[in-house]
Order: structure tokens, then sequence, then C-alpha cells
């Protein structure tokens, strides 16, 4: 086997121009080291992260100048709450029982509603309504309350610790109306399939 | 003075290098399946290969598989050679052979669910372990080569590669301690914040020792020698390196902003990320304007084309992570797929090309054969560039749509896609993208690997192991060189001070020591402090054991990759996730005091389940763990049918218990001395309450109800402390 001389691969001084920058002195493996100065702009960045590292930390930390998450939180929390309680106002104030009767005759609002339904709700009431976790919406039996605008409650408010959701966090103020309105239609159609459960309550009266 | 000769190992080299291309490939793979699942949830062949098992072996190979053969094919060819010193062979092979059994022990216990729920730190503690052992036999190695030098100083490549084997040594040992409740299950002795904290320390020390500074020494040998041409500036080369190594440790908790993390210490991570913007740029100027003078080979040489770009990468992430970390821009991305983007960047561009820079640099020298084909190279180069921008940008689309359309309110103060699930399908184009992108990149390896494999062919029936002519060892020369010494610093000025560190590996490694803990002790201590003044909430009681085991479950599912469970101090959240319109508390450090490990995620795949008890009923849990798509349609959710099948080990529930108990959570007499018995009656409540819900029969003894039971007890304490919001 043949014995070589430790031959670096690199071999840059050759081709160094005699004005360049000033080499090191050392070579590993053939390597050499320029000894340029750093870049100015780096070390000037460098200097300003470092700046504003403390001003920062001192800023939040130290002065406690500025607002904590908590305090931002808490603020939007209230300008939210107030926003809601109006739109519940609102809401409220734009259904009534007869306003729902109403709706529920209205081909195009209950055609919106089964759509809003097939999109949300039949995953646990299935497309007809025949009911699987949820209940069968198409039989004489109401859980909760017996009237139209229990059904729209329930439907808004959810029932707590169920997988009945509260939809009015969910839906715009019209779906939630416009589904109400193809769930009224959905009573007395007896669908098979969920067995009955709650009160009997019969039909809608007018 | 007599003159001496050396063999370098270079089949050792060859080792590492064929495991680098085969794993790197696997992983990859891997990879790609896992995002072809998140757009055809049908990929998800349970119970084995679900998104929640695949995605941590995706990442382990990509880390420690790819990345980790590839640094130790870079380090054990540029060491000897820069040290003059032939590595110890003994050893090499029980690290290499060591290494390659981790990995299958990896890439089998992870499908088979054995984890530690921590990202990049998985592996379960025997294979721990392992890992330690064989770290610190490649560290005896490396050391001994540093002892054995012929070289007086070190060339800065090798400060990097010191670096990395001592801090990725403090790291795994640290995060990684846990009292193991089973051959194959432990449980973290850290909890909660403290548990987040240590993680997210090692997690982005991980990033910072095991995916930068090995490749930035990597780039210090390879790089001039591929350029022919010098380094740029030694003087940046010393203070990129040790503000790289100081100011790298801080910046952990930039993975926590705005959780129940303290807020000092989530601004130490951001403060300290934004000072490493410039050290990270420091290696980056020091790569590319080593190339002045050069560039007209970039355009021939695939070598310095792959280089070139990945350092660009690099300048790039490098810019990148800082930014994510100011607190105001994580608020947005912090969660999303944005990150997905963001780590990739790295890892395809910077690791990546890095490491097939190298490959292309070596196989002709290791192969003693000319490249099989330049044009397959750049062949190779063209198609995963244009993978790797593929992927970045998609992720970039999906992270930012994501994170706004979470956040998005109307003008009544409802939000604009309450809905969890519009946010998810809306990503669903993006994830095409991006598997494209990957499925691109992967091309590019394969055809990598068909150039090696060609290259290989041509080799020489025995390779030439020439023998060098060295000087003799440093450590035998020491009489002479002492004397030398003496005239030298009477003829000429003192080195300076580093330039004799440089001389002094001991006292280097020493110094590299005490920067990194320094830096980990600032952090750590008070984090630990703070432990016992975590404000306590009467109200958290620990998980009953039917509950601990349904975590159980949650963990070896990996549920944690797609589902968080903290919520921030924002408004969008807490309506989110509150219920019956009242939005829930933000999350609280007391909340977690019993959750070993923590398991707060970093990915909003699925929606956050801190607040997920009472949301739904028991019976929608099952059918939704049975199949997803049925309660949500749209949704990319793995199938878990098999958690209807596999039967509850009652009998290994007290080994779980006493480990927790070891940990110091306070369970009461009656649950130490037998935990099955509360765990039986709370299965068969639950069950019967599924049976009037209209569900299944039989569910009593079946993991799904201890599924449920952990699912539904989520974030229930709390809504007790304030008094209940139902
Ligand atoms: C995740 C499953 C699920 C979904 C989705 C769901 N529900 Fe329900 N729903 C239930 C359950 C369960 C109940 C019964 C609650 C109880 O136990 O009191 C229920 C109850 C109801 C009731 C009350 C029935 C009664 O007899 O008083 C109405 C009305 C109703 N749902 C309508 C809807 C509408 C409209 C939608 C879609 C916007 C919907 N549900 C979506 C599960 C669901
Ligand atoms: C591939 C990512 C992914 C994995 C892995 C995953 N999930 Fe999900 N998860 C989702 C998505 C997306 C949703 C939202 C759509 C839906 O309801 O299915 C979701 C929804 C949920 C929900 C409903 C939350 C709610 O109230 O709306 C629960 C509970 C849940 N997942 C639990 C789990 C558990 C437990 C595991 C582990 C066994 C798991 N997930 C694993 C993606 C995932």
């Amino acid at each position: 086997m043949s014995v070589t001389h430790a031959a670096p691969e690199s071999v840059p001084e050759r081709s160094e121009p005699a004005d360049g920058p000033p080499l090191m002195d050392h070579a590993y493996d053939g390597i050499r080291e320029y000894d340029n100065p750093l870049p100015g702009w780096w070390s000037l960045i460098f200097i300003v992260t470092i700046v504003f590292a403390v001003i920062y930390g001192v800023y939040f930390h130290v002065g406690h100048w500025a607002k904590t998450p908590d305090d931002k939180y808490q603020a939007q929390l209230a300008d939210w709450t107030e926003k809601k309680t109006i739109r519940d106002q609102a809401e409220a104030a734009r259904v009534d029982e007869a306003g729902l009767a109403r709706n529920a005759l209205d081909v195009k609002l209950v055609e919106h509603g089964a759509k809003v339904f097939a999109q949300k709700c039949v995953g646990c009431h299935k497309e007809d309504g025949r009911g699987e976790i949820g209940p069968n919406l198409t039989d004489r039996f109401q859980m909760h309350g017996a009237t139209r605008m229990d059904i729209y409650r329930t439907i808004r408010g959810g029932v707590p610790s169920t997988a009945m959701i509260a939809w009015g966090d969910q839906l715009a103020a019209d779906e939630l109306l416009d589904v109400a309105a193809f769930v009224i239609t959905l009573r007395g159609k007896n669908v098979p399939g969920k067995a009955p459960q709650g009160q009997a309550v019969g039909d809608f009266g007018p | 003075m007599s003159r001496e000769t050396v063999r370098y190992d270079d089949a050792i080299v060859r080792k590492f290098l064929t495991a680098t291309v085969v794993w790197g490939a696997i992983g990859m793979l891997v990879g790609l399946w896992c995002a072809l699942q998140l757009a055809v949830p049908d990929l998800n062949i349970g119970p084995y290969f679900t998104f929640g098992r695949l995605r941590p072996l995706h990442t382990n190979a990509v880390i420690f598989a790819f990345a980790g053969n590839g640094m130790f094919a870079a380090i054990y060819y540029s060491s000897q050679r820069l040290l003059k010193t032939r590595a110890l062979p003994t050893l090499s092979a029980i690290h290499f052979w060591g290494w390659q059994a981790i990995i299958a022990a990896a890439a089998i216990t992870l499908p088979l669910g054995f984890t530690q729920a921590k990202e990049y730190a998985e592996l379960e503690w025997p294979i721990d372990i392992a890992i330690a052992v064989v770290w610190v036999t490649f560290a005896v190695n490396f050391f001994a080569m540093l002892r054995n030098r012929r070289e007086k100083h070190m060339y800065v490549a090798l400060w990097f590669y010191i670096a990395t084997i001592v801090t990725v040594a403090v790291l795994h040992i640290f995060n990684n301690l846990a009292i193991p409740a089973g051959l194959f299950k432990s449980y973290s002795i850290f909890a909660g914040v403290q548990d987040a904290f240590m993680q997210w320390w090692y997690g982005h020390n991980a990033v910072a020792f095991f995916l930068t500074t090995p490749f930035l020494g990597l780039m210090y040998y390879f790089l001039p020698k591929a350029a022919e041409r010098p380094v740029f500036s030694y003087r940046l080369s010393i203070l990129h390196f040790w503000s790289l190594v100081f100011i790298y440790i801080w910046a952990g908790p930039h993975h926590l902003h705005y959780t129940a993390l303290p807020q000092w210490a989530s601004t130490l991570g951001m403060i300290f990320s934004v000072m490493l913007w410039m050290p990270s740029w420091g290696g980056m100027i020091n790569g590319l304007l080593t190339l002045r003078g050069a560039w007209h080979k970039v355009a021939e040489e695939p070598v310095l084309k792959f280089f070139v770009v990945a350092i660009t990468f690099y300048g790039m992430s490098t810019f990148e992570g800082p930014m994510l970390s100011v607190k105001s821009v994580n608020a947005l991305s912090h969660y999303t797929d944005w990150n997905i983007a963001h780590v990739h960047g790295g890892a395809l561009g910077w690791v990546g090309f890095m490491v097939f820079g190298m490959i292309y640099w070596l196989i002709p020298r290791l192969y003693q054969a000319p490249l099989y084909s330049k044009k397959l190279a750049s062949i190779h180069f063209w198609v995963a560039t244009i993978g790797i921008v593929l992927y970045v940008v998609s992720m970039w689309a999906a992270g930012i749509t994501q994170g706004l359309m979470w956040r998005a309110f109307d003008a009544t103060g409802r939000l604009q896609y309450p809905d969890f699930l519009d946010t998810v399908t809306r990503l669903i184009p993006m994830y095409w993208v991006r598997a494209l992108g990957g499925a691109l990149y992967i091309t590019g390896v394969l055809i990598g690997a068909y150039n090696i494999y060609k290259t290989w062919k041509a080799r020489p029936a025995t390779y030439e192991e020439p023998e060098i002519e060295v000087p003799p060892m440093i450590r035998e020369a020491k009489a002479a060189v002492k004397q030398e010494r003496v005239l030298e610093r009477q003829a000429q000025p003192r080195e300076h001070i580093h330039r004799r560190w440089e001389g002094m590996p001991m006292v280097f490694t020493v110094l590299t020591v005490v920067a990194v803990i320094t830096a980990s002790a600032f952090e750590i201590i008070p984090t630990f402090l703070i432990g016992d003044n975590v404000p306590k909430i009467a109200s958290v009681k620990p998980y009953t054991p039917l509950e601990l085991y349904g975590r159980d479950i949650y963990i070896k599912e990996g549920c944690y990759n797609c589902h968080s469970q903290m919520v921030r101090p924002f408004l969008d959240e807490t309506v989110r996730y509150g219920q019956g319109g009242v939005p829930a508390e933000y999350s609280k450090p007391g909340e977690f005091i019993y959750d070993h490990p923590f398991q707060w995620g970093s990915k909003r795949t699925g929606p956050d389940l801190a607040r997920e008890g009472g949301r739904r009923d028991e019976l929608w849990h099952l059918r939704h763990m049975e199949e997803p798509r049925g309660t949500s349609p749209g949704s990319v959710m793995p199938a878990y049918p098999h958690l209807l099948e596999d039967r509850i080990p009652f009998d290994s529930l007290q080994s779980r218990v006493d480990a927790m108990a070891m940990l110091g959570v306070p369970y009461g007499k009656a649950i130490l001395e037998d935990a099955t018995v509360s765990a039986k009656q709370q299965a068969g409540e639950l069950s019967a309450k599924l049976v009037t819900q209209g569900g299944p029969q039989g569910m009593e003894d079946r993991d799904i109800i201890a599924l449920i039971a952990y699912l539904q007890r989520l974030g229930v304490d709390i809504r007790q402390a304030k008094g209940g919001t139902q």
C-alpha cells in the first residue's frame, strides 16, 4: 500500500490575490480560514436584539408597565358579554309561538331548515329525524316541554351534559329559526326509529 | 522527530452513510403516509398504523435515524482527518450497531403504542437507557480521538461536535426521567407545568443540538472542501459558536406562550429567541461568504447547489423561528400547521440538503469510483427543491388559514366558524399539495439512492486505505512541545485565549458544558421552585384508576399528535371551548399537578380537549371513536373500533396507580389497597349510562369505557371550583 503525504484537497493559498483579506496561519486537513472582521450590520443587529431583549424584559416584568394577558382577556370578555346580551335580546324579540307556527308553513324557510338539519343534526337524529344518539323527532313525544317554543329553546340552548349542544353558539339567528321550523314539521311523521322518549304531547295545536 | 502514519477508518463512514439513506427513505415514506392520512383518513390502518402512532415514528425516524446517522457519518469522516487519528474500531462498531438496534426497536415499539407521549422523546424507558449507553460509547470514541490527536488545535467543526455530544446527553437524560410502571410503560417524574417546561427545554434543544450544531460542524468541514475556498471568518466562527451555544438553551419556553407556564419563563423564551437570530445568521454568513470567488462552481457542481440551498433555508428558518417566538405572532401561529411549515423548512431544506450535499461529495471518495451520474444528482436537487417549496408554502397557507378561522368573530360576538370541523375540511386541498411536495422530495431521495447504488457497484474489488504520514500525537509530544512553546513564547506574542482553548479539548468541553448548564439552570431552578407555589385548586383531584387507564390509552394512541389540552387566555378559545353559551375558564397551572406526563400538545388538527368533559354524552363519544365520520362528517380523525373490542387489563391498574403514588399523587387508602374495585365500579356505572342512552350492552370491561371516563373528566374539576357554570 502506498504511503501518501497528508494531501490536502483544498489548496486555497495559491489562488489568493495578494490584496485579499488576511488568512489565518493555520490549516486543518487543508482547510484555511480568513481573518475577516465581523460584518458591521451583523454586529449592529445583534446589539439591537440584545437591547430590545433588555427593554422588553424590564418593561413587562420589572416595571409591570404593560397589561397582562389576563387584563386584556378580562376586558375582551366584558365587551363580548355585553354583545351577547344584546344578541340574545334581539333574537328573543324575533321569536314567539305564533311566528314559529307560521314559519313551519313557509316552504322556503323549511327547505332552508332542512338543509341546516342535513348538515348539522343528522349525525345524531338521522336524515329523516328517526333518531339514534338523539331522540326520534318524528313521534308525538317530547322530552323537553311541549310547545314549538320549547323546541326552539332546546335547539338554541342545548341540554347540558348531553350530546345535544347549544346550537345558539353555532348557528346564525336565521339558521336557528329555520331548523326549528323544519323540526316542527317532523312531528307526527312517525318514522320508525328510536323508541319514544319523554311525554306524549300529541300534535301541535293551531 | 520521527514520522508516523495512520489509516483512517472509512468503513464506518460507509456504514453510517448507507444507514442514512435507507432509514431516511423509510422515515420520509412514513411521513408521506401520515400526510396522506390527513387527506384520506381511511389510510389509518388500526390499531397499529393510525396517525397518532405513525407520526412519532416518522419524527423519530427522520431525526434520529436519518439526521442521526448522517451526522455520525460526517463526524467520523471529518474528525479523523481534522485530528489526524483513527477512530477506535470496536467502539465505532458498537456505536453503529447499537444505534441501528435502537432505531429498529423504535420502529417496532412505536406502532405497538409504547410511548412516553413527549414529542421526540416518545421512546420508552428501556430504549432510553440503550440510547444513553450508545451515546456514551460514541462520546468515548470521540474524546479518545481528541486525546489521540496529532493536530494541536481543534478546528471549528470540532467545537460544534463537542457541543452536540455533551448537550444531547444532558437533554436526553433529564427529559426522560420517569418511573416505570411495567416493561414498556412509565410515567414522567415531572407533572404539568414542570413537565411541559422540561419537554420543551429538551424539544427545542434537540433542534439546536441534534439538528443544528452537528450540521454546522458538517458545513464547516465539507463546504470549504467542496468549494476549495477558505472559510470566510475565523472571528465570526468564534463569536457565533459561543453565542449560539449559550443563547439557544434559553429559547425552549417559546413553545409554551400563553399556556399555564409562568409568564417570565415565556418572556425569556421569546427574548432569547430574538437574540438568537444573529448568532444563527453568523453560521449562514460564514457558509455563504465562503463561496465568494467560487460561485461559478455552484452552477455546475450539485454538491455546492445542495449546500447553497441548505444554508439559505437555514437562514430562512432561523429568521422565521425568532419571528414565531414573538408572542403576538405566536398567538396566531401556535397549534397551527405554520409550525409544520417551519420545521420542514429546517428539516428538508437545511438538514436534508446538507446531508445530501455531503453524501454526493463523499461517495466518490468512499467508494473510490466516480459518481455514477452528475446529471441524476442535479435532477435530485431540482425535484427535491420544488418539493420543499410546495411543502412549505402549502403549510404556511394552511397554518395562517387555521389561525385566522379559529379567531374570527362576527359583529355580534359569534364565532364565524364555531364548528371546528369547518376549519379542518378547509385545509384538505392544502394537505394534498403538501403530500405532493413530500412525494417529490422522496422521489429525489430515491433518485439519489439509485445514483449511490450505481456508484457503489463500480467500486474497486478492495478499497485502498492509504497510509497517511502524520506528526506525533500531541500528548506524546508534550515534553518536546513544551520546550518549543517556551522558545515560541519568547519569540512571539502569546496566542490569544480562545486559540489556547482550541488546543485544550477538556477545557473547551468544560466551558461548553458550563455555558449550557448555566443557561439551563437559570430557567429550570425557578420553574421547579415555583412548582410548590403553583396555586392549588381545591377541586382538582387525582384521576380515578379507570380515568388514569383511559389517559394511558390517550397516550398510547398518540391523541396528543392532533389534540391540545390547553385553553389560552383568548376570547375565541374560551368561547369555542365553553358550554351552553358560557365561555370556559382558560387553563390554569393548578389543573395539571397530577398530569404525569403533561398532554398540552402542540398542534390542533382536532379541537382542544381541555374542556371536553360534559360537552358530549357517552354514547356520542363511543360512536365517534368507533367511526368519527359517523358523528362528524368530513372529520380526518382515525377510527378506533378496536377500543370497543379490547378489554381493560384490570390487573395492571394497581401498578399504574402505585407508580403515580410514588410520584406523590395523593390516592386514598382504599385505592392504594385495591384500585380494581373502584375501576370496576366506575366502569359499571358508565356502561349502564351508555345503555340508557341507547348504546350497546357489555362495554363495562372495554377500553372505550376507560377512555370515555377520562374524556368526561377533562376540565370538570375547574368548573366545580367556579361553582359550576351549568
Ligand atoms: C351530537 C348528537 C346530536 C346532534 C348533532 C344534535 N342533537 Fe339534538 N339531541 C341530541 C340528544 C342526545 C338529545 C336528547 C337530550 C336529552 O337527553 O335530554 C337531543 C335532543 C334534541 C331535541 C329535543 C327533543 C325533545 O324531545 O325534547 C331537539 C328538538 C333536537 N335535539 C334538535 C336538534 C337539531 C335541530 C340539531 C341540529 C342543529 C340537533 N338536535 C343536533 C343529540 C344531538
Ligand atoms: C389525525 C388527527 C386526530 C387524531 C390522531 C385524533 N383526533 Fe380526535 N379529532 C380530530 C378532528 C379533526 C376532530 C374534529 C372532528 C370530529 O369531531 O371528529 C376530532 C374530534 C375529537 C373529539 C370531539 C371533540 C368535540 O367535542 O368536538 C374528541 C373527544 C376526540 N377527537 C378525541 C380523540 C381521542 C381520544 C383520540 C386518540 C384516541 C383522538 N381524538 C385522535 C383529529 C384527530
